[in-house]
Order: structure tokens, then sequence, then C-alpha cells
């Protein structure tokens, strides 16, 4: 596939080297970005599981 | 703050920094600033402004809000609708800035990244012109800078976002911090092999730095003028996970003040405090006196008088040459959230020049001018003395740069001009206060002249004749 600019608005030049780059990263980047997503909502839902734990108890 | 309605008036003129962006163009007419939007771009607007992207970066304050107004366009072929943005009470530089305020703008650029993935959008560019400070924060001020994803692609504007906030923020960080000044050379960033070269070599062991700087200036030496064939493309996951490296990227570099010779200039000067107290009173009294709109505080440290303005909610430009003491005052608006007043970088001896295509693209200060009140205060010794700038010629520019005018006149006897003598020679026969007072004569009715106490210090209120 070539990549191009899909839109008249693309009016900046990415540069060749740039996308190159990021299609490289893609894989690295998307995959941290999921993970973080995952480890934040584990944290938040252990937070969430000690929050609870006291609340409980005052009830 | 939204403008209302105005009736049709004739057409004005395109701003001169308004050209490349297809999508629209800024123009002034009948001295009011409005933004044509061309057909182009009328599917991406309509997004922006239906899929609750605008409200919420309205809600947020991350972008300059505007409103429809029935104007005629500037250039009638192409348009499809005129919106009046809020005017930004001063329009600032890159080069203009502190670490933390290019800083602070870089992060707001990948949070409307973010923000406009969420909704189904994206940057088409994120230049650092088109972030503003108005009322103390960072504010998009281009309406059309958003674009409708495309799932695949990659970003198109990742270079320019590399080129004009990370490369500056690393080299200002890691190697020194006048670095930033390469903006005023680099006007569309400074190059990534630049960068890549100038920065210390452990730079290579931070990854984000080592991927977004490094490898990225590489990729770009060994890929430069080829078409981009690829089979891969880069999914909305990795799109959000280039937006938050970057961030991270950001947030690890780190800047402290200090150091410098005026970083302790309020401690160590040579005022007591009743004549400091005094000082205080008067300028404060002037500026009562005067009620400007906006004033501009040359030489003005970390805005300690430029605060007496402020607290009187005048809008403020607290200038100064100093990295470290326009580092501090920023920290202190941030931290104190103060609206109206705006630390700016600049050397009065080379003040920002007219830049880019035909030198119109970023203009001049004295052209960004003129203000209704200009402070000077300490500082005609070190033009007139450190930088030899005959006593008139200071009157004429401070007479070209604002209507009124505070200024401290401080003798050759005063410890701190002994210290600009201290290992030159002193050529400087006409500097003394008659010599001072026939100079600014000529260009200024002087109104009050007050000796502060326990000094030899002279304040003076002024008006252009």
């Amino acid at each position: 596939m070539r990549l191009q600019m899909l839109t008249l608005l693309a009016y900046l030049d990415p540069g060749s080297g740039s996308f190159i780059l990021q299609l490289i990263l893609a894989a690295l980047l998307g995959g941290a970005f999921v993970l973080k997503s995952y480890w934040k909502k584990i944290v938040a839902s252990i937070r969430r599981l000690f929050k609870r734990g006291p609340e409980d108890e005052e009830n | 703050m939204i403008p209302d309605a105005v009736p049709p008036t004739s057409s004005g003129a395109p701003l001169e920094a308004s050209f490349r962006d297809p999508s629209g163009v800024l123009f002034k007419s009948s001295g009011q600033l409005y933004r044509q939007v061309n057909r182009v771009y009328q599917e991406h607007y309509t997004h922006l402004m239906d899929s609750g992207l605008y409200q919420e970066l309205m809600d947020a304050g991350y972008l300059i809000p505007h409103g429809e107004v029935e104007v005629p366009p500037v250039i009638p072929g192409p348009a499809w609708k005129v919106i009046q943005p809020e005017f930004v009470d001063f329009i600032s530089y890159p080069y203009e800035w502190s670490f933390s305020q290019l800083k602070d703008a870089a992060l707001l650029t990948l949070q409307l990244q973010k923000r406009a993935l969420a909704y189904g959008m994206w940057l088409k560019d994120s230049s650092a012109y088109n972030i503003q400070f108005q009322r103390g924060r960072p504010v998009l001020i281009d309406s059309l800078s958003f674009e409708i994803y495309t799932e695949g692609q990659p970003w198109i504007a990742y270079r320019q976002f590399c080129q004009h906030f990370l490369a500056p923020l690393a080299l200002m960080a890691r190697r020194d911090v006048r670095l930033g000044q390469l903006l005023r050379i680099y006007i569309d960033g400074i190059p990534l092999d630049l960068a890549s070269r100038l920065l210390p070599w452990q730079t290579r062991l931070e990854l984000p730095l080592l991927l977004h700087l490094h490898l990225h200036a590489a990729s770009q030496q060994r890929f430069a003028g080829q078409a981009v064939r690829s089979e891969s493309t880069i999914n909305k996951n990795a799109m959000f996970g280039l937006a938050d490296n970057l961030e991270s990227a950001v947030r690890r570099l780190k800047w402290s003040p200090g150091g410098t010779a005026w970083g302790d200039y309020y401690d160590t000067h040579n005022y007591t405090p009743a004549a400091l107290q005094q000082k205080s009173q008067l300028v404060a009294d002037f500026i009562q006196h005067i009620q400007p709109r906006q004033v501009w505080d040359f030489g003005a440290n970390t805005g300690l008088f430029s605060r007496l303005a402020a607290a009187a909610q005048i809008p403020t430009l607290s200038f100064d040459i100093d990295p470290s003491a326009v580092e501090q005052n920023y920290l202190q608006c941030r931290l104190q959230d103060e609206q109206f007043i705006l630390p700016l970088l600049l050397d009065l001896a080379n003040p920002s020049p007219g830049l880019g295509w035909h030198n119109r693209e970023r203009s001049a200060l004295i052209e960004r001018g003129p203000t209704d009140a200009v402070l000077a205060l300490a500082l005609v010794h070190h033009l007139a003395i450190a930088n030899n700038v005959p006593l008139e010629r200071i009157a004429d520019f401070l007479q070209q740069c604002g209507h009124w005018l505070v200024i401290e006149f401080v003798p050759k006897h005063d410890p701190q001009v002994q210290r600009l003598l201290v290992a030159r020679q002193d050529i400087f026969s006409d500097y003394t206060q008659q010599g001072f007072e026939a100079a600014f004569s000529r260009y200024f009715t002087i109104h009050r002249t007050e000796h502060l106490p326990e000094s030899e210090r002279v304040l003076y209120l002024m008006e252009k004749h």
C-alpha cells in the first residue's frame, strides 16, 4: 500500500522518515498503551476494592 | 466573550502569517479579527462542533472560543463560513517563552491530540505558534487544526511536534536552556538531525528521546525523498500510544532555574526596605494615575513591579533577558493562577525581529505595540552602559513602545553601575541625571520626578509629546 495524503487539508509535509518511524513504532507504542490502560483499570479496581472494604465496615 | 454577530462590512485583508493551510484564512476587517472557513474544511468543522469535541475543549479551556458571524469572507471563492475568535491580548512566540511555558504548550498540544482522537478527530498540525497564553494559560488559537481521523494513517504532524516542542525542550533541559533560541532561527522548529548532534550522548539511553529524536533523525536521513510503501498501518491504540509516549517524554524533561546573575536580585540589590517600599508605592501611584489598558514591563526580573499593574487587573507583559527570571516569574503565575501577567524572554539589545516569509509571518516586538504604559525600572544603566546605547536612542525606542513611561534613573556612583564599569573604561560622560533628563525631554514630557529615599536613584513619570 502506498500511504498518501487522503484529504486536501494535509498541507504539511510529514516527511517519509517520520512516517516510516511511526509505522515501526506502532506495535511497540500501541502495545504499551493497551498494557498501560489495562494496568490503570487493574489499579483502579483494586483501589475500589480497598475503598469499599472500610465503607462496608462502617455500614 | 463570544462576539455578537456584526453587520456585513467591506472585505479586509488576510493576515501575513495566514497562508499555508487551505482550510481557511485569518483576516482583519474594520479593526476586527475573523477567520474564514473554506468549503474544503466544512465536514471537519461540522464534526468538531457537533461531535461534542468543541464543547469539551471549551469546558477544559483548551481552545479559543469563537462565534459564527455574518461578515463577508476575505477570499470569497473557496469560502464557506466566517467565524470570529476571541481576541488574544498579545501574540507571543515560542522563542519568547521560558522552558515551562514551552513545556506547557507541548503538553496542551498532546492533550488536544488525545481528546480529539477520543472524538474521532486528530490534529493536522502541531505548530507551537498555534498556542498562545491567554489569561495565564496556554490555549490553542487555531480552530481549524482538527481533522477527521483516518484509521491506519500515521500522524501527519508528528515531525512538526518533535521539531517545535520535543527537540527544543530536550536541548534546553539536557544541554543548555539558551538553545531554546534556536527556534528564532528555525521557524518550523529545530531540525532533528541538528538536535540529535547537539544533545549529549547519554540522551540515547533515554528511550523516548532515543525514539523520537535520535532514531527519528536517522530515519529522516535514511528515507529522505522516498515514497512510503508499506503493508503495515498504525491503528488507533498505537496513535494514542504515540501521544502518550510523547507526553511522558515531555513530562520527564525538567529544568530548574537558578544560578544566574538575576535569580536573587531583589535580595541583594541596593535598596533599603524603605526605598523599596517607596519605589513600589510610587510605581503603583503612577499606574493608578495613568489607568493603562496594558503595560509592558521591560527588565521585569521575576515580576515584582509587573504585579503592581497586574494586581489592578491590567494585562501586563513582564519581559526579561534572563531565562531563570522568566521561568521563576511564570512558575509563580502558574502557582497563583495569575491571569493578568505574561512573563516573556526578551533581549532589549536585540528584540524579536520580523521573521518568516517576507519578514512578516512573525511580527517584531515593536510591531506588536504600541502599548499604553512602559515600565523601565533599574534598566537604563544596562542599556546605556553595558550596551553602549546613547540615552537619546533609548528614549527614542521607548517612545515607540508606549505612550506613558515610568522610568528609573540609576546614577553612575550607584554600586550597580559601578559593577558594570569595574572592568572597563568610563566613556559615558553624558550619563548624568541632567544628561538623562535632556535626552528624554526630546521625546517625553516629564510629569513627576521623585527621588527614592536612602538612595540616589530617581523615578520619573513621563508622557510622550
